[in-house]
This record gives C-alpha cells, sequence and structure tokens, in this order.
C-alpha cells in the first residue's frame, strides 16, 4: 500500500498512490495510515486523487483510519472520483467526512 | 439474431486477492469500444461487495473454494450470475442489507456491514437459490 505524505503548515496531506482500496488492501491501508499520522499536530487530508475503485472493506480501513486518529485531530477527504463519491454518498458516509473538490480547497478551509 | 456481445465470464478462487484481479480484469473487458457507452463503475461496486461477501462468509476457512461470475448485457441492464461451492446463506436466505446508522459518535462509527445494503441499493431483481453443494446468485444492475 503505497501512501505518501506532506506537511503544509500543521496540515498532513496523505495522498493514496493506489487505484483501489479494496478488502485484499483494506489491513494494510489502516496500518500505513496509522503510520503516516503518527507524529499528526493537526488535520488530515487524505487525498484520494488517484483512487478509482472503492469497496465497503476501504470504506472501512478509512473511517478506522479516522477513528485511530482519535477526537482531537480530525480527517478530511479530498479528490473523490465518481465512483468512489458514490460509495461515500450511499452509506451516508459523506455527512461523516469533509470532503473537498481539490487539495488546495482543503488546506485553505 | 441479436447483436448483443456474448456473456462475460469470469472463474475465480475464494481470496480477496482474486477478487481484486477479477475485478480489474473485468474492467478491461468493459473497456472495449463496444462498451463505451455503458455505465460499469455501479456493476463494479456490486459484484465487489458480491464476491467478497462470499469470500468472507460463504468461502471463510475453505482452500478449494471456487467462484463463477458471468455477466450479460442486456437491454438496459447487465444479467448477473455469481455462483460458489461454498456455505449456504443462513437460513437459506440473502442478507437484509439494513444500512449501518452513521449518525453516531465518531468512536461508535460502523466499520463494516455496508456491502449488503450498498448491493440492495444498486441491484435489483436479486434471487438466490442452493443447488447441489452450490449458491447461485442473479441480480440485474442498470446501465
Amino acid at each position: 500500500m503505497d501512501l505518501s505524505s506532506a506537511v503544509e503548515g500543521d496540515i498532513l496531506v496523505v495522498t493514496v498512490n493506489e487505484t483501489r482500496i479494496d478488502a485484499s488492501v483494506a489491513i494494510q491501508f489502516k496500518d500505513r495510515m496509522r503510520e503516516e499520522t503518527d507524529a499528526v499536530t493537526g488535520r488530515v487530508v487524505l487525498n484520494l486523487e488517484q483512487v478509482d475503485f472503492i469497496d465497503s472493506s476501504g470504506l472501512g480501513a478509512i473511517v478506522a483510519a479516522m477513528k485511530q486518529l482519535g477526537t482531537n485531530h480530525r480527517m478530511d477527504l479530498s479528490c473523490l472520483n465518481e465512483n468512489v463519491d458514490k460509495v461515500f454518498r450511499l452509506t451516508r458516509m459523506d455527512t461523516v467526512f469533509r470532503i473537498h473538490g481539490t487539495v488546495g480547497e482543503a488546506l485553505s478551509q | 439474431m441479436t447483436n448483443s456481445p456474448s456473456p462475460i465470464h469470469i472463474e475465480l478462487e475464494g481470496t480477496p486477492q482474486e477478487v481484486r484481479a477479477a475485478l480489474i480484469r473485468l474492467r478491461s473487458k468493459l473497456s472495449l469500444p463496444r462498451f463505451a457507452h455503458i455505465d460499469v463503475g455501479t456493476l463494479e461496486i456490486v459484484l465487489g461487495e458480491v464476491l467478497n461477501n462470499v469470500v468472507e462468509h460463504a468461502l471463510a476457512g475453505r482452500k478449494d473454494g471456487r467462484i463463477a461470475l458471468t455477466c450479460d448485457l442486456g437491454e438496459n441492464c447487465w444479467n448477473v450470475l455469481v455462483r460458489d461451492n461454498g456455505a449456504p446463506m443462513p437460513d437459506n436466505n440473502l442478507p437484509s442489507g439494513i444500512a449501518p446508522d452513521v449518525s453516531i459518535a465518531m468512536a461508535d462509527l460502523p466499520e463494516g456491514g455496508f456491502g449488503w445494503s450498498l448491493v440492495r441499493m444498486l441491484a435489483h431483481d436479486i434471487h438466490y437459490h442452493r443447488n447441489n453443494g452450490w449458491n447461485t446468485l442473479s441480480l440485474r444492475v442498470d446501465c
């Protein structure tokens, strides 16, 4: 599971360098997110620009990644493509996360 | 004579890695020009949930699990058939697919249980039967 991160002020942008977050990588995703966000000081933005498929296990792993941050660090999402957005809307997880169209938009708020 | 293309048939073993490979294969087959006007994203979401459910439940703990998937393009929808040699559905019934509540405290948010609710929202004419040690699930997905 290829994740990379960049610090922008007190915001940590974690980019998923994969096209799929599914049942076969859900646990790795959650573990890698824990490593990437270990030293976070503020907000986390998860950049899903390259992801074109997510299943319910992948969705669960994103929820788990947010929960393991605790209540002091918010996790926002950015750049959901059509199919990923559909899964968030149908499960109403779009009401749980703040979803931004671009990373720039996520950083400016 | 009909002009519809022959059905897509994919066989896989019962692991999450095989499900991923099967869906990637399906997407590559559906990237052909003759499918250019067809929505394949919804089909992929439905199949991901159905196949992973088979792997996680019907074929749990099995090393000889087999799944056969057929997608036949109809007039306005995909006619999908998924067969597996795993355990029957509990009580021989389809999962209810009631979506978990997400209007709750963050710490209590569900991390699973969405699979069959997605299937029920995106597919229709869903039927299940058990015969000779095989499960057969049929459903339709609009395209």
